[in-house]
């Protein structure tokens, strides 16, 4: 389904200061609008990247 | 997303037929007008059937009739030409943005004489063809499904694609619920709902994650710490000791140098007192054996004197009892009494004359008086017992003498063995310092003994500490190590939570914002639309999505309006939803002014028309419904406008 662009605006706005939760909400709702089915892998597997991502930006 | 060509093949009236929906720089409006029976609807079930499989708008007629898929024409024509195979097949082409997209569906049909049979499930392809590279077909029916339900999701497809004539079923109750679930589902609160609420479960397993593999760092830290400090002070304690012995030893060589030839003074006092009191006690033994002999000479004097004479009554009265001759010890007066009285002195009965005999001839037998028996039974034991004691005397004398003799020799070897102490003692110059030394000597190796026993004991729990310590080394080890694990998920944990709780926040806000922007959007295109200007007031969504028309007097009005004024409300409410849920797909509605009429149908048109400058509306219309009015409107607007027809009212084909 094609997002919704007040939710993708919403998720923007309240995340300008956070990019790695923008970038962890992004692919989840990209996940939910197109692919229904297992989903707890493909949460953690994003949880996971974000949280290392943030781990990078701290070391740097 | 817009729908650029629809193409069908062999479906129900359409033999082929093409249809092309170019864009436009102004208004999206393509408008069709058809006869009843022409294949209006069929069209909205081609579409349907082409998407999803199914086709919910069928005519009474063609349900009741059980008319194939396949087009009429189409099987005379494959008759004709001897096919036993042909092809039903719908496909709708759509554009967004750099991508054409194009869902196809093909069934194929056994022609038989008088049987159509569907011979194989239908295939239905989506081909995705981009400007980079070759399209690329998608056949899974997993994958077709995501394509279509990213763009026109099957469970809203009656918020896309509606039957104008059914529009006044929407608000009835059975379908309130589905209100909300439109809502949420179009502007995909529903989604971020979801999001929230799997993400709520991500962080609950995390947190039972955590929670098994938390290690109490902490506690196992304090246990090592408690460890090192008691092995700290066994250590001390062992330390303290072997001190203490090494000292005590030092005191016992320096005493034993300092004493070496000299008699053990402590030892010598401590036998000189013990030989004392045994003196002591001997003696007091000896003077009560002294008191004792005094009192068996008094005796023997008295028994020796009297045993001739005690001897010789005692034999005397020893012979009298074996001859009888020593009255019982009855009275013999009351015996006489009774002879004399002839009654029994004890019963006082009358004696008969056996009884006296008896009585005679006892008191013939006595020999010597009562009074004579009595006394001599009465020195009896004294007698017996001067006797026993004269003729025990010399055993008796030769105890008494040999413990008297036995007490004399252990006092003069006493007496022998404190002379010899006394002189031993009174030869000893220093007895103080001497005594001093020999005690000191004897605490130190009695304090040697305790602390050596100790230091044992110390050593083995000086040895078990350490173990206990390596274990709980290792263990701090291990917690630390899940530490580092577990603090990696409270990092997730805490940022999911983070997550969650702005994906929530929006949840939150769309939720207020899409149902005050449904309020004021549904309220907006109704009034746009109905003629009555001055009646209703607005539209309202409960807290629970439920629709309701509000009169200008502030009472609700949902189930009183008219079936066009119902028409209308639905037809404002799903305007409103595609327009606050900015989902951009198209609206295709068929004979939408069905039950509308007159001033309505005008306004029913200027608001199709302004809102298909923003979304790609195509509607069917019977001519009757395309009245002047409405024409006059869309005419200008519309960027294709296709009039449909039949050809020997069996196939539609565009005029």
């Amino acid at each position: 389904m094609a997002l919704n662009k007040t939710i993708i605006n919403k998720v923007m706005e309240k995340t300008k200061h956070e990019s790695a939760i923008r970038e962890f909400l992004m692919n989840l709702i990209q996940f939910e609008s197109e692919s229904p089915g297992w989903w707890k892998a493909r949460y953690n597997e994003f949880l996971e990247k974000a949280c290392k991502g943030g781990d990078h930006d701290a070391d740097n | 997303m817009r729908i650029t060509n629809i193409d069908i093949m062999n479906y129900r009236q359409y033999k082929s037929l093409s249809l092309e929906f170019p864009e436009s720089s102004q208004c999206d409006l393509h408008i069709l007008v058809a006869q009843n029976g022409v294949g209006k609807t069929n069209l909205l079930n081609a579409i349907t059937w082409c998407l999803y499989g199914v086709e919910p708008h069928l005519s009474d007629d063609t349900e009741d009739l059980g008319l194939p898929k396949l087009n009429l024409t189409a099987i005379d024509e494959a008759k004709a030409a001897g096919k036993d195979v042909e092809y039903v097949e719908v496909a709708i082409r759509a554009e967004d943005g750099y991508k054409c997209i194009t869902y196809k569906r093909r069934l194929p049909v056994r022609i038989k004489p008088n049987i159509f049979e569907e011979i194989a499930k239908e295939v239905f392809t989506v081909t995705v063809a981009t400007p980079d590279g070759d399209p690329k077909v998608y056949e899974s029916r997993e994958e077709t499904k995501r394509l279509v339900d990213r763009y026109m999701p099957e469970k809203i497809r009656e918020y896309f694609y509606f039957d104008g004539e059914q529009l006044n079923n929407y608000f009835i109750s059975t379908r309130k619920g589905k209100v909300k679930e439109a809502i949420f589902s179009i502007s995909q609160v529903d989604m971020v709902n979801l999001i929230y609420k799997r993400l709520g479960e991500i962080i609950g397993d995390k947190q039972r994650e955590a929670g098994q593999k938390a290690p109490d760092v902490k506690k196992v830290k304090d246990d090592l710490d408690e460890c090192e400090n008691q092995i700290q002070r066994i250590e001390n304690n062992i330390r303290d000791l072997e001190e203490q012995i090494a000292k005590s030893e030092l005191i016992i060589k320096e005493n034993t140098e300092y004493l070496k030839g000299e008699d053990n003074l402590p030892e010598l006092e401590e036998k000189y007192q013990e030989l004392k009191n045994a003196q002591k006690s001997l003696n007091q033994e000896k003077k009560a054996l002294m008191e004792s002999i005094y009192s068996f000479v008094r005796d023997m004097k008295i028994a020796l004197t009297y045993y001739s004479a005690a001897k010789d009554t005692l034999n005397i009265i020893e012979k009298k009892e074996r001859e009888n001759a020593l009255p019982p010890n009855i009275d013999k007066g009351l015996l006489l009494k009774a002879l004399n009285e002839h009654v029994c002195t004890i019963c006082n009965q009358p004696l008969s004359s056996s009884e006296e005999k008896h009585i005679k001839r006892l008191l013939d037998s006595f020999q010597v008086s009562s009074e004579t028996s009595h006394l001599l039974m009465s020195i009896r034991s004294e007698l017996e017992r001067i006797v026993i004691s004269a003729e025990s005397y010399a055993e008796a004398k030769n105890k008494i003498v040999s413990t008297y003799k036995n007490i004399e020799r252990q006092l003069n070897i006493i007496g022998a063995e404190l002379n010899n102490i006394e002189t031993r003692l009174n030869s000893i110059t220093d007895k103080e310092e001497i005594k001093r030394r020999f005690t000191e000597r004897k605490d130190n190796e009695r304090a040697k003994q305790i602390n050596t026993e100790k230091l044992g004991a110390a050593k083995e729990q000086l040895k078990r500490a350490k173990a206990q310590w390596e274990q709980l080394k290792i263990d701090l080890d291990k917690a630390m190590e899940k530490e580092t694990e577990c603090s990696r998920i409270k990092q997730l944990i805490g940022f999911a939570e983070k997550a969650r709780a702005i994906i929530g926040s929006v949840e939150k806000e769309m939720m207020d914002e899409v149902r005050q922007k449904m309020e004021e959007r549904t309220t907006h295109y109704f009034l746009e639309l109905i003629w009555k200007k001055n009646t209703y007031e607005k539209i309202v969504l409960t807290e629970d999505f439920q629709l309701d028309l509000i009169h200008k007097d502030g009472y609700s009005c949902v189930g009183t309006c008219s079936a066009a004024e119902r028409c209308l409300l639905a037809l404002s409410f799903t305007l409103a939803l595609h327009e606050v849920s900015g989902f951009n797909s198209l609206l295709f509605i068929d004979t939408p002014v069905a039950r509308v009429s007159d001033i309505n149908r005008i306004n029913f048109a200027k608001v199709l028309c302004d809102v298909s400058y923003n979304k790609q509306i195509i509607m069917t219309f019977s001519p009757d419904e395309y009245s002047p009015e409405i024409r006059k409107i869309f005419e200008p607007a519309a960027r294709t406008s296709i009039q449909l027809s039949m050809v020997d009212e069996k196939v539609t084909i565009v005029s």
